[in-house]
């Protein structure tokens, strides 16, 4: 048992051609600790989670834009 | 009203506790919420946020050691975000003795691509999360010593 789940930490995963994706689950997990730490009501953490992850991904998407702009016009 | 021992009626809101900690407390508080992440607020009774933040961290961080193979948490070979892994308390000790064994058997040089890269952001922003905890239980006892603000029900 031990050694089926340890290979399971052995090879690394190609993410080459998917890497940008992967700003999904850390944006989601960091925006869900964040509001942990500051929400008053533990029912509050999902909305305001929520909120603050559409903020960085929408962010994130615009200085995409800015950037792209800078560069190609 | 209280209905029997310890219980209380559900139509009665929640009360915030108010409870004194000592110095003890708060490093025993401190030194949960690294070793395990969330232990800190579950020592404190916030139960519900202890098993988010649980989960939180630690999905983070085996997502990295999935992608980045369990190698990348080693000192030797980027040692600032081992620094950041680290706050991931009991993850990163046993994962770093596990990759100095795997370094030994495998033998063969760390690529640094993609993977890598991955793995060790997610595996050091899970650390750098588990950080944000800690200081989050430290203080949050501290103002409910201090009485500025009760610690929440849940």
């Amino acid at each position: 048992m031990p050694a089926v789940l340890g290979s399971f930490f052995h090879q690394p995963l190609p993410v080459a051609d998917y890497w940008l994706w992967l700003v999904f689950p850390i944006c989601l997990a960091l925006s869900l600790v964040y509001k942990t730490t500051r929400a008053a009501r533990f029912r509050d953490i999902f909305p305001a989670a929520l909120l603050l992850f559409a903020t960085m991904i929408g962010g994130f998407i615009l200085l995409t834009i800015a950037i792209w702009l800078i560069t190609f016009l | 009203m209280i209905t029997a021992v310890g219980q209380v009626p559900e139509n009665m809101p929640k009360q915030q506790t108010t409870t004194k900690f000592t110095t003890a407390d708060f490093i025993r508080a401190a030194l949960l919420a690294w070793f395990i992440p969330g232990g800190g607020h579950f020592y404190l009774g916030l139960r519900k946020r202890a098993v988010l933040l649980f989960v939180c961290v630690e999905v983070t961080f085996f997502i990295g050691l999935y992608i980045g193979t369990i190698r990348i948490v080693n000192p030797a070979h980027s040692f600032l975000w081992f620094f950041a892994q680290a706050f991931t308390g009991l993850n990163t000790i046993v994962s770093h003795l596990w990759a100095v064994r795997l370094d030994k058997v495998q033998a063969t040089v760390l690529i640094r691509n993609w993977s890598y890269y991955m793995g060790v952001l997610y595996t050091g922003v899970a650390g750098l999360m588990n950080l944000l905890a800690i200081f989050d239980t430290v203080i949050r006892a501290g103002r409910a010593n201090s009485g500025q603000v009760p610690l929440p029900a849940d």
